[in-house]
């Protein structure tokens, strides 16, 4: 087990290191810092100091050397437009992200498992189909549009939610749900064919034989073994939704860090949108290496692999 | 149907039984059928724009903004809702209904050429990920997990703010950023494949590798790589409508279905009607792409459902 831990931790960790040469060489390599960095209008002459000032001059392995240093220690470097550290700008709009995040995860889980775990008990019957159809029409709806029509129905007919802001958790509520709308069909389709394919098994054939109620033998046999490959999956969606976040933050304005990185790109101020897409791909990978050491304590046959 | 006496023209009766069963099959299939059509229409609707409109999606007529939608007259006693809108009219007095019609050929473009470029990435790291193994399998699938690590919108969003938004920029960014399930799916498939005896036979009268791939692993991949590309579409179109709802895709004036709810949002106070139905196209777009892939993956492998 322990082996298994630390191989997943060093490929996670080989990981974010892609990720960090990738981001660097987007903004260093693929368009010149310096050019961005001056704007529209700017001199052969502004461009020139800028290079000079901010060391865009010096030779490419050592930015990169320098940039990596400083992020090991913390330091993500200084915002071009805010004139502050990143990391300050950054972490102060985390907690509204992280509980974004989290509200629409917890929001998808706790509707997809029921539905899931009831369509399939009772495959091809009015809730399966139910269940089924809600989830094609989930897959269909874009979240965008889903967060439009929701402010259209309840902040500017009915008056009872905010339209934009991040102030209360009103201003939370339509946010979470176009977030989970979108996540919940495929954690709903695995909960239902999990459970379909255990209640089929020998072991649950065995449980009902010896007299378990079907509720015991529902939550403490089948749902084991049918969570499984949820856990993975439901790890890569929480992640996708941090980062999935930009379009639903923007739509409602909310003070996050997905709002924060659109803000940024616009304004084209790259270590922002840097340390965030490195924020981003850490927490995924965070998530995946959870879940894969999660899954190899479930299932020990993983651990093998 | 009487078969034939003679034995090989036997065997060739028997083979298109078994054709017309599969065809029977996939014309059985209702989501199948649904998502087709529905699919095939909009790809007709979209080649044939010019045909089956009667405005120009540019031209802008102040004196006739905001019209409202045909129903509005028939439910509102509204006198400005007549057939020559029928959709009504956007905030600049552009025919709403044309506008729709010309952004199914951007949709529809998008999609395709996503998939395309996104499948050629995929499909050949993971046929050469699954057939080689070894190092090549580790160093592909490392690959893919940094792939998966990067968060497709901000990435996007990040590229196609650097190389000037447009239509050609943002579908080879979505190209390059699609490609992960191609992958891992393309490989699964030829790990499978790769153990069977047809394969083993092939390598056994020494074929090369590129032709057993070519010949052995590509036909029999055919349909796991249908489904796919389907939900990738799928994506692809999504993604492309969200990138221009924020103003880093498709750029005005063209008639992107995600543009035209960026433009239609500063409306929501007074013609609600302006968010919905780019909306709807959007999601009836995405649900025919999605049902076609699901019919096609319950035909092919029933088994397989998820």
């Amino acid at each position: 087990m322990l082996r298994f831990i630390l191989r997943r931790l060093f490929v996670g960790v080989l990981v974010l290191m892609a990720v960090a040469i990738i981001t660097f060489a987007l903004t260093n390599v693929a368009v010149d810092p310096a050019v961005v960095l001056a704007g529209e209008g700017a001199t052969a002459a502004d461009i020139q100091a800028i290079r000079e000032r901010f060391g865009f001059d010096q030779p490419l392995h050592i930015r990169f050397m320098a940039w990596a240093v400083d992020i090991l220690n913390g330091d993500l470097g200084q915002s071009y437009r805010q004139r502050r550290p990143v990391a300050d700008v950054v972490f102060e709009r985390l907690p509204v992200t992280l509980t974004l995040g989290a509200s629409a995860f917890l929001l998808a889980l706790s509707v997809a498992i029921p539905l899931g775990i009831l369509a399939g008990l009772r495959p091809n019957s009015w809730i399966d189909r139910f269940a089924l159809g809600f989830a094609v029409l989930g897959q269909a709806i874009p979240n965008l549009w889903f967060a439009l029509v929701g402010i259209v129905i309840f902040s500017v007919n009915l008056r009872l939610l905010p339209v934009s802001g991040s102030d209360s958790w009103k201003h939370f509520i339509l946010p979470a749900t176009a977030l989970a709308y979108y996540a919940m069909p495929t954690l709903m389709r695995l909960t239902r064919s999990g459970i379909i394919d255990a209640m089929q098994s020998d072991y649950i054939r065995t449980a009902r034989a010896k007299g378990l109620r079907l509720p015991t033998v529902v939550l403490k046999h089948a749902l084991r073994n049918a969570i499984l490959p949820l856990v993975s999956v439901a790890a890569v969606q929480l992640g996708s939704m941090l980062g999935g976040s930009v379009v639903i933050e923007t739509i409602f304005a909310m003070q996050g860090i997905g709002y924060l990185a659109w803000e940024s790109i616009i304004r084209s101020d790259p270590p922002v949108v840097q340390a965030i897409v490195l924020i981003i791909a850490s927490f995924y990978v965070l998530l995946t290496f959870l879940a894969d050491v999660l899954n190899a304590w479930l299932d020990p046959r993983l651990r093998a692999r | 149907m009487s078969l034939p006496s003679d034995p090989l023209s036997q065997d060739a009766a028997l083979a298109l039984a078994r054709r017309r069963s599969t065809v029977a099959r996939y014309l059985g299939h209702r989501s199948l059928m649904i998502g087709a059509i529905g699919l095939g229409l909009l790809v007709l609707l979209a080649v044939f724009a010019p045909l089956v409109t009667w405005h120009d999606p540019y031209l802008q007529d102040l004196g006739n903004r905001r019209i409202p939608p045909i129903w509005h007259g028939w439910f509102y006693d509204n006198p400005r809702a007549t057939w020559l809108h029928p959709l009504g009219t956007d905030a600049l007095g552009r025919d709403y209904y044309t506008r729709l019609v010309y952004g199914a050929r951007i949709s529809l473009f998008v999609g395709f050429s996503v998939v395309a470029i996104a499948c050629l990435i995929g499909t050949t790291l993971g046929i050469l990920a699954g057939y080689y193994g070894g190092w090549i399998d580790a160093v592909i699938s490392f690959i893919v997990t940094t792939r998966l690590a990067l968060p497709v919108v901000l990435v996007a969003l990040a590229v196609v703010a650097m190389f000037d938004a447009s239509l050609k920029v943002v579908i080879l960014v979505l190209g390059f950023l699609l490609w992960d399930r191609f992958a891992l799916v393309m490989r699964s498939a030829t790990l499978q494949i790769r153990s069977q005896e047809f394969t083993t036979a092939a390598r056994a009268i020494g074929c090369s590798n590129t032709r057993i791939i070519l010949t052995e692993i590509l036909p029999n991949v055919t349909n796991a790589l249908v489904i796919v590309a389907s939900i990738e579409m799928a994506i692809a179109i999504l993604y492309e409508a969200s990138l221009s709802f924020l103003g880093l895709g498709v750029q005005p004036p063209l008639p992107s279905w995600g543009l035209m709810l960026a433009e239609a949002r500063p409306e929501i106070f007074f013609a609600p009607w302006m968010i919905t139905l780019p909306g709807i196209a959007l999601s009836l777009l995405v649900l025919f792409v999605n049902l076609l892939g699901d019919g096609v993956r319950d035909v092919t492998s029933p088994e397989g459902r998820a």
